[in-house]
């Protein structure tokens, strides 16, 4: 039997722990892949995506996160597998095995895993990337940003560096296997534990830790935040680490000398293990805490800024439609097919602002055409009836500005205004006269409405094309009438349209931009949740052989098999939660401050905590289904020993 | 008072054949009171028959009972609660939780068991006084020496008074010295009525403790042999009965005697 041989039959033989770290690596891969698809896909790469240079570089920094993550992911499954076979390794050594049999054992064996995981993870990899894309296009209501395909780049990136990586780690992991240790290779199992210590003194500081941590982050503002949030994090980090390590045993050991709670049912066992527990994964608990909280809360914090974006579109744009046209069109003409278009498309028109006059070009701002659009006081009067707003009387040359302004005009605000329109210089009394907010649209810059004999005087001279119309709409269901906005301008001839602007069209591109980098924020979370959760899933089996020896004493001393599975899904219980817990509370905090700083723009608290709230459900969920499935599994695996 | 009774006890191992036959029928009874002594070569069945007596493994056919209850009519709920209450058991290899102190090791089928904290404290005096166990009771687990973790083994086997303490080579593990205390301990608690126990070992000298010894082989019980008076000469016996059945004994534990 050649090494070989006896490395593949190794892996045949153990199966199930080769299952985990297979699993794991595996899923590595697929997630390496969804994202190299996205970076060397040939629509981004040729720019077909909105703002494509900067969302590229985005996806090639979270591309080397999640290499380094995948690294450093698959270097701790491999240990921690290999951990678990120490009893393996230590016969094999004492059998006669040299270390350089055993390491080259090893590397053959992390090139067997590399190639089985990075086969079945592009094989999984490419029907699910198409699953995605129209997944996150439906939820995210575009249209997919990019086409599905293969790319090949992409496969061959993946295909390389996982390779090479299973290689290095495989070397890494060899080095660390030392026969010389044979006795205590074997012995692994069998070490005594020493109750874990702890310090009152450091348990106390983790919580002032965090507690002022939290404090600072309450009270930041917009010009503090710059220099408060690095040191908060650290801050707030540390304590986290230090409660793990040695709050937790404080507590659990506070608890273990309470006889009333601890001499009852199964808290004996279920506390007297979880010391020990908490103790040794505390750096592993402590790092998904504070990663799972930066993840929640920049997640949040896209999806704060994604609809404080696309609010702000409601500011920038007042109206949904705004159309100028020239005289050169009959504007009666226009508006009625843009009835017709609404109609026809179910789209009810909310408000409606519709004026006719003419164009006075000013001339003499900055170079820029600016103009003023004069409407006569029939005219004005005439729509201000039919939209129920107050109608203006003018004599003379008194004119009303219309502005979007809701106080009552006083005597004070009146001010002289020059205008000239066709050679001829007019200076009207103007006063200002409340008006809807339309959207601001080439060349028109103030509305004007004059005393309709001065409108007639200066209309006998104006040939069509230095008359316009307004027309400016607010839509009902804006966000989905994208189409019906695009067919309103078509209603109107090229040549005619003086000017548009469209909140629709504004909205769909941020949207589209949006769109990716939310994928994104999806996307780097969603593999942080699923490598986290593996991570704790490793942990958990790391110890299983010494546990079911533990189990089936318990058993023979009388505990059926739902009691035990009560106190493991207990344990289990806690140290899938406990992380996420502590990184809702940070993400919590940090939200505050975001909103803090938010504050000028009328973000209330709960407004901005919203969004975390729905990271955190999310990413809830998936811990609820990871810890069913460990517990699940690490249930069965206790009770499958024979004599149970 | 007839504690446990096995009638017709078999079990088969491996389902092609040829099965491996470890029990064929065997018949046991133990009364209160009992100090019994199983003793075998390897693979006579000893292991087998104490765990279908402890309910851990089912017979092939056969049947146990424990004090009138029928060990296979109960399901795994009932019988880890009627396991608790009612027996006791002793391992080789002690079986502490190496989670817990030494004290809550020995409370643990009384905390399972719901009593409440004041009788639990009560009894906890009470058994490991009997056992020389008290100055431990804060140890861990490791801290303690191996005939100090059996002792504690042994208080958590009694500390619920089970109807029958059942032993699986309690010496197994231990040098003479600590194996002659753990015996003496089991002895004393028989002596005083608080004991009825039943052990499995191929270790004489643990043996010559016991009131009565069944010899098993071939999974079935071979002979038997009572003792009546003095526990040396018990020994003796003991040894002549392994020499006549032909397996001589290679337990150097005896030197010790």
């Amino acid at each position: 039997m050649t090494f070989r041989r006896l490395a593949f039959s190794n892996i045949k033989g153990l199966r199930r722990k080769y299952a985990a770290f297979l699993f794991s690596s595996v899923l590595s891969v697929i997630i390496f892949y969804l994202l190299a698809s996205f970076v060397l896909h040939p629509d981004v790469v040729n720019g077909y995506v909105a703002q494509a240079e900067r969302v590229r570089a985005g996806l090639r920094v979270a591309q080397y996160m999640i290499a380094t993550f995948s690294f450093f992911f698959v270097l701790y499954s491999s240990s921690a597998f290999v951990r678990s076979r120490k009893k393996e390794f230590g016969l094999l050594s004492l059998l006669g095995a040299t270390k350089r049999q055993l390491s080259r054992f090893v590397v053959i064996e992390h090139v067997i895993m590399g190639l089985g995981s990075v086969a079945a993870g592009l094989g999984l990899g490419i029907p699910l990337s198409k699953l995605m894309l129209a997944g996150m296009s439906k939820m995210l209501q575009v249209t997919s940003p990019i086409r599905f395909m293969v790319v090949m780049p992409a496969v061959i990136q993946t295909a390389c560096l996982f390779m090479a990586l299973f290689v290095v780690i495989g070397f890494i992991t060899a080095l660390q296997i030392s026969p010389r240790k044979v006795i205590a290779l074997l012995r692994e199992h069998q070490r005594p534990k020493t109750l874990p210590s702890y310090s009152p003194l450091i348990a106390l500081l983790s919580v002032l830790l965090i507690g002022g941590g939290y404090a600072v982050a309450w009270h930041v503002d917009g010009t503090t935040i710059v220099s408060a949030m690095l040191p908060v994090t650290f801050v707030v980090s540390a304590g986290t680490f230090l409660f793990f390590s040695q709050a937790t045993v404080w507590i659990l050991r506070k608890l273990q000398g309470k006889v009333s709670f601890m001499y009852r049912n199964l808290n004996l066992l279920t506390v007297g293990d979880l010391v020990f527990r908490m103790k040794d994964n505390a750096r592993v608990l402590a790092a998904v805490a504070v990663l799972s909280a930066c993840v929640i809360t920049a997640t949040g914090t896209v999806y704060t800024a994604q609809a404080t974006f696309l609010r702000d579109e409601e500011v920038s744009y007042p109206h949904a439609v705004t159309l100028t046209i020239s005289g050169e069109s009959d504007p009666s003409e226009v508006l009625a097919s843009i009835h017709k278009v609404a109609s026809d498309d179910k789209v009810k028109i909310t408000e409606e602002v519709f004026l006719t006059g003419l164009v006075a070009y000013d001339g003499n701002d900055g170079g820029a055409r600016l103009a003023t659009l004069i409407v006569s006081e029939d005219i004005y009067n005439q729509w201000a009836k039919e939209a129920g707003r107050p109608e203006v009387s003018l004599e003379g040359n008194q004119g009303a500005l219309l502005i979007p302004w809701e106080a009552k005009p006083s005597e004070k605000d009146r001010k002289p205004l020059e205008l000239s329109f066709h050679g001829k210089a007019v200076t009207l009394d103007a006063i200002p006269h409340p008006f809807p907010r339309v959207n601001w649209v080439y060349p028109i810059g103030q509305y004007v409405a004059v005393d309709d004999a001065l409108f007639q005087d200066l209309l006998k001279d104006a040939d069509p094309s230095e008359q316009a119309a307004l027309i400016s709409l607010e839509l009902e269901a804006w966000q989905k009438s994208l189409k019906t906005g695009r067919r309103i301008r078509e209603t109107v001839p090229d040549e005619h349209l003086i000017g548009y602007s469209s909140r629709l069209e504004s909205y769909e591109a941020h949207k589209q931009m949006y769109a990716l980098t939310a994928m994104i924020a999806l996307f780097v979370t969603g593999l942080f949740f699923i490598a986290s959760g593996s991570m704790l899933y490793f942990r958990l089996f790391g110890e299983i052989d010494e546990d079911r020896e533990k189990y089936r004493a318990m058993r023979r001393l009388g505990l059926s098999k739902a009691e035990i599975a009560n106190v493991v899904s207990r344990q289990v219980l806690v140290f899938f939660f406990a992380p996420i817990t502590f990184g809702a509370s940070h993400c919590g905090f940090a939200m505050k401050a975001l909103s803090n700083v938010l504050r000028g723009q009328d973000w209330p608290f709960l407004g901005v905590f919203r969004y975390a709230l729905w990271a955190i459900a999310v990413f809830s969920a998936i811990q609820v289904a990871y810890f069913l499935f460990a517990r699940r599994a690490y249930v069965r695996e206790v009770f499958e020993a024979p004599g149970t | 008072m007839t504690v446990l009774r096995a009638t017709g006890l078999s079990r088969v191992y491996g389902k092609k054949q040829p099965v491996t036959w470890a029990l064929r029928g065997v018949d046991l009874s133990v009364e209160t009171g009992d100090f019994i002594g199983v003793m075998g070569p390897s693979g006579s069945g000893k292991t087998t028959l104490l765990n279908l007596l402890a309910a851990v493994d089912t017979p092939t056919s056969g049947t146990v009972e424990i004090n009138g209850v029928e060990l296979s009519k109960l399901n795994d709920a009932n019988l880890a609660v009627f396991r608790r209450r009612n027996l006791g058991f002793i391992f080789q290899d002690y079986n502490l939780l190496h989670t817990l102190s030494i004290k809550e090791n020995v409370v643990l089928p009384l905390v399972l068991d719901n009593v409440p904290p004041a009788t639990i404290l009560k009894r906890l005096e009470e058994v490991s006084g009997q056992l020389g166990i008290s100055a431990i009771l804060d140890k861990r687990v490791f801290e303690v020496s191996g005939g100090e973790q059996q002792r504690a083994a042994i208080a958590r086997a009694i500390i619920h008074r089970p109807a029958l303490i059942l032993a699986d080579e309690p010496t197994g593990n231990l040098d003479s010295k600590s194996s002659g205390a753990v015996m003496k301990a089991l002895q004393d608690l028989n002596d005083e009525g608080k004991a009825t126990i039943l052990l499995v070992t191929h270790d004489p000298f643990a043996a010559s403790f016991c009131r009565r010894i069944l010899f098993i082989r071939d999974g079935r019980i071979h002979s038997e042999l009572r003792r009546y008076g003095d526990r040396r000469r018990f020994f003796q016996e003991i040894l002549d009965a392994l020499r006549e059945q032909g397996g001589v004994t290679h337990d150097f534990s005896a030197a010790g005697v």
